[in-house]
């Protein structure tokens, strides 16, 4: 039990670690003297998609435990990190939250927090927001 | 400050938890090149035969039940890997067993069947030496094909992507201005990553103070290290072999974390479990033919989780320590003794101070 307790604070110490620090290379360390750890380049990119009408939502931002902000969503729900391909640490899972940050101009969505392993993010992500009210 | 506090808490964290994720494992002692800088002193011919394959096997098998498959990476160093024929068929039964694994190479024999044999084994990793332009190469390893060798290794590792993989430098008078030019070389054959190292006062590096960089020197190499990340042609970084005060953000991804003990352990060559290889084999916590290599782990490597007795010399009065934590363990000659070396270069702005 208390194994499990401290596991979970590790999770926690890792997602805001990789928050502050703007970087998830903490965890893919390497030896002194040893060869580096496996890592996997990938660029974060995606979709974000109402999950009712799975039309693209636009005006939405998109942060990663990886990088911090990543984009907000264009008209056609697009994100993508403007670094390009980074290198991850296969075996890791990282933090995505996606925010409403403009109101109820493009639809009011609320807040969504999901984690990906870095091999999942050699495809672009397909992230799903639930509406909360219409646009005024 | 916040980022470095953080750190310190996450680090904290990390050594309470002490997955192990990274073991070496010493395969042999035998080496095909006499390098002037060597750590461990490898011979040609060692007195010590080779570990058994299925000694080493043995050991590691209670890993397989405590961690996820891929969770634990197995590097295989020496002495010179390649030199065991069974290589390939040691790598081929750890990725069985669910391990990853990668070498530690001077690269003489790493031609092109053999490159193709590892990989098709599930080699995932590979670090490979080089260590100056031709010339200053070949002067440190004391061989006159090693630099075109190492090369050639090099060109295949690059073009094959299913590897991770750097090239490290041990910096030293020589060839720390010679470093430009070793980047250009690198970019123009397709490396992308590359590590710098100076060279610890262990092993037959010991004693040949040539190798050994002065305070100057070591803030040279910083700076052409924190200039090279900024131009973001090649991902260059300095090892974890040192603190470095103000520069700590400027040279690596990460900050300063020895991680020996805590992450890392390792097999040596006649059973003795450590944490990494170049450390003083006084710091053994057990051997694989007498203890449980996961009891061992779960149960000792105490004064490397809790490094309060490395508060002593030059460490007793530090204002970084607590960021610091006492340097690399490698750089202890044992246990209560100060550190060899110190790359602080924050510490009441006098930079690097070195024991004498």
């Amino acid at each position: 039990m208390f194994k499990f307790f401290k596991e979970k604070k590790q999770r926690l110490l890792r997602f805001l670690f990789g928050t502050f620090s703007f970087t998830a290379l903490m965890f893919a360390f390497q030896a002194c003297y040893g060869m580096p750890e496996q890592t996997i380049e990938a660029a974060i990119q995606g979709r974000v998609t109402d999950m009712e009408t799975n039309e693209p939502v636009e005006g939405l931002q998109v942060t990663s435990s990886i990088v911090g902000l990543v984009d907000t969503t264009d008209q056609n729900g697009h994100f993508a990190d403007p670094m390009g391909k980074r290198a991850l640490y296969e075996w890791d899972e990282y933090y995505f939250t996606v925010t409403d940050i403009d109101g109820a101009e493009h639809g009011l969505y609320e807040t969504m927090d999901t984690s990906i392993r870095a091999m999942d993010l050699t495809q672009p992500l397909q992230l799903k927001v639930k509406k909360v009210s219409d646009a005024q | 400050m916040f980022k470095r506090f953080l750190f310190r808490v996450f680090r904290k964290n990390e050594t309470e938890i002490h997955d192990l994720s990274y073991l070496f494992w010493e395969c042999t002692w035998r080496c095909n090149l006499a390098c002037r800088h060597c750590g461990s002193d490898c011979k040609a011919e060692a007195q010590t035969a080779d570990m058994p394959f299925a000694d080493f096997l043995h050991a590691i098998e209670p890993l397989e039940q405590r961690y996820p498959r891929d969770k634990v990476i197995i590097a295989i160093t020496g002495g010179e890997p390649l030199l065991r024929t069974d290589l390939a068929d040691c790598g081929r039964t750890l990725r069985q067993h669910g391990f990853r694994w990668g070498i530690v190479t001077n690269g003489m024999l790493y031609d092109e069947a053999r490159h193709r044999e590892l990989v098709a084994a599930g080699l995932s990793s590979i670090t490979v030496s080089l260590d100056g332009l031709e010339e200053t190469h070949n002067w440190l390893r004391q061989h006159p094909q090693s630099f075109q060798r190492a090369l050639r290794a090099l060109r295949l590792i690059a073009n094959e992507p299913r590897l991770i993989y750097d090239v490290v430098t041990c910096v030293h008078g020589r060839n720390l201005k010679e470093l430009a030019q070793l980047k250009e070389l690198l970019i123009a054959n397709g490396i992308r990553h590359w590590r710098l190292f100076t060279i610890a006062p262990i092993g037959r590096a010991a004693s040949d103070g040539e190798l050994m960089l002065s305070r100057a020197q070591v803030e040279e190499m910083l700076q052409f290290i924190s200039a090279t990340r900024k131009e973001g042609r090649i991902d260059l970084k300095f090892s974890c072999e040192a603190y470095t005060g103000k520069y700590e953000e400027e040279v690596r991804d990460s900050y300063f974390f020895c991680r020996a003990g805590i992450n890392i352990g390792s097999v040596l060559l006649n059973g003795d479990i450590c944490a990494c290889p170049n450390i003083d084999r006084s710091f053994k916590q057990g051997n694989i033919y007498e203890d449980n290599l996961l009891d061992v782990w779960d149960n000792r490597f105490q004064e490397m989780r809790d490094r309060n007795w490395m508060r002593c010399g030059m460490c007793a009065s530090c204002q970084d320590f607590k960021q610091c934590l006492g340097g690399a363990m490698h750089l202890r000659p044992g246990y209560g003794e100060p550190i060899r070396r110190c790359y602080n270069f924050r510490q009441q702005g006098k930079g690097l101070r070195a024991r004498t």
